[in-house]
């Protein structure tokens, strides 16, 4: 698939794209840039790369419900102060599948902020893997970065990978991380069931919990579709 | 009417005996109130009758209307009427209170109750706790304070119109005004067409509602029963007199304090040890 490009300058913008593997993005001098990214059915290489500049904010919201291996590389340059980026990703997997999602924010120059959230669900025998780097350069001063990852694996063979990394190479700033992978909680499935839940019922409110919150910043047509791939690996 | 019988219960929480040979009955028009030192088995039994996978059964039954349900799942036994009103509970992250609570009361039902209707009983359940009703969009407890947790323990048993009550220092992280809402609306429940098993340690909350029978667990199993002037006499002068007028010498825990994993484990854990 070619490369898409978003090149914003001075505008803003809410784009909506399906199925994409490939993407540069460049905005500019005051422009906002809603993102909303949503795959079913793409290549399992995927490239996202973007530069933010001056005053210029991204939110990224990345669902992935692809029935195959991923391997994507995202990397966002913050290059300008006042440079924003914020990133939310949910992903499913099951049968066997490898997805690996490695994404980094650089902070090139001070008073730049970058805010990172992973949620997976694993699934069947999958594996679900969440790297890369928060790096704060030197002279970035005032910048705040921040990871979340959170995997949720619900049978033995499964597994779930969280290794958000910062490094910084600047006093004046403020940074956090954190990961959390578990299995289903005991305790949690005790006080569902305890209300009548039954196993299954129990299980789908749990992930449901974790995918279906992206949902809604989708089309309606596209909530649908993410409603339907969420039943299916019921 | 109905009748829960808990018959011989020996129940071990991993490998340690908490029960030892219980016996009692409640039938769904009476109240107990269940009393008796810490660690001696009242979580056990109530956790141990809603099913708790962690609570071992090694010996005994229990039945209701005496149809065995001692090795149903959790579910089931929801769906016969049974409901734990949890000493601690789960904070569940991403799950919806509302959509917890419908889920909850179709699974009771055979049919799914319509918008409307779970609308109204939510509505009128969420007034009746006091809590506002934009906590029903709230995740599962998440963020709740120690009494909202409990008040919505209260609201659930509301919506969920169980026969057995059990209720585990539901009177715990309450405030006056807190107790006084929950102690009203387990009264008015007390209609005769339900059975109450009520931890608490405190005379309180059992001089605010009804109370047919009080029960005192020492060591895993039933040391005595009478009625209210039991639980005044514990109030007042606590448990010392069991050893005295009954010859059981309680059994003290000796093993180290449970603490979190934290920098100042070991300090927290040989504490209270000397």
């Amino acid at each position: 698939m070619s490369e898409q490009i978003i090149s914003l300058n001075n505008e803003n913008k809410e784009i909506e794209l399906v199925d994409c593997s490939s993407l540069k993005v460049d905005i500019k001098n005051g422009s906002n840039l809603l993102l909303k990214i949503v795959n079913f059915n793409v290549d399992e290489n995927i490239k996202i790369n973007g530069e933010i500049g001056k005053d210029s904010s991204i939110k990224v919201i990345y669902a992935d419900f692809t029935q195959d291996n991923v391997n994507a590389s995202v990397r966002f340059l913050l290059t300008n102060e006042g440079a924003k980026a914020e990133w939310m990703l949910a992903t499913l997997s099951e049968k066997n599948q490898n997805k690996v999602f490695d994404v980094s924010f650089i902070h090139e120059v001070g008073h730049t902020v970058a805010s990172m959230n992973n949620y997976g669900v694993a699934k069947d025998s999958s594996k679900i893997v969440f790297s890369g780097v928060n790096h704060i350069k030197e002279h970035a001063k005032e910048s705040k970065t921040s990871q979340n990852a959170k995997i949720i694996v619900f049978d033995k063979a499964s597994q779930g990978v969280a290794s958000p990394i910062l490094k910084i190479d600047e006093n004046d700033v403020s940074a956090s991380h954190g990961a959390v992978v578990g299995q289903l909680n005991n305790e949690h499935m005790f006080y569902l069931m305890s209300r009548g839940l039954s196993k299954n019922d129990a299980k789908e409110l749990i992930i449901r919990g974790y995918l279906q919150p992206i949902s809604k910043y989708f089309s309606s047509s596209i909530q649908q579709k993410i409603e339907s791939s969420i039943k299916e690996a019921l | 009417m109905s009748v829960l019988e808990i018959k011989n219960l020996h129940v071990s929480v991993a490998d340690k005996e908490i029960l030892k040979g219980l016996n009692l009955t409640i039938s769904s028009n009476e109240t107990i109130a269940l009393l008796g030192p810490n660690g001696n088995g009242k979580s056990t039994l109530l956790q141990t009758i809603m099913g708790n996978p962690n609570y071992k059964i090694t010996k005994g039954q229990i039945l209701l209307d005496n149809k065995d349900i001692t090795s149903l799942e959790v579910d089931e036994r929801s769906k016969l009427g049974i409901f734990l009103g949890m000493q601690y509970p789960s904070e569940v992250p991403g799950v919806n209170n509302a959509d917890f609570l419908k889920a909850s009361l179709n699974a009771h039902r055979e049919k799914p109750v319509s918008l409307f209707e779970f609308y109204k009983l939510l509505n009128n359940a969420y007034d009746r706790v006091s809590i506002p009703f934009e906590m029903s969009n709230r995740n599962l407890n998440e963020g709740f304070s120690g009494g909202e947790k409990k008040k919505n323990e209260i609201l659930q048993m509301l919506i969920l119109n169980p026969t057995f009550v059990m209720l585990d220092e539901i009177d715990s992280g309450l405030d006056v005004d807190a107790i006084q809402i929950v102690a009203s609306v387990i009264k008015e429940k007390q209609d005769g067409n339900k059975g109450f098993l009520i931890v608490s340690h405190y005379a309180r909350l059992y001089d605010l509602i009804n109370v047919d029978k009080a029960v005192v667990l020492v060591n895993g199993k039933v040391a005595t029963t009478g009625g209210r002037e039991l639980i005044k006499k514990i109030d007042s002068e606590g448990y010392e007199w069991i050893k005295k007028e009954l010859g059981i010498e309680i059994e003290k825990e000796t093993t180290m304090n449970q603490v979190s994993i934290g920098s100042c484990a070991t300090k927290e854990a040989l504490k209270g040890q000397k």
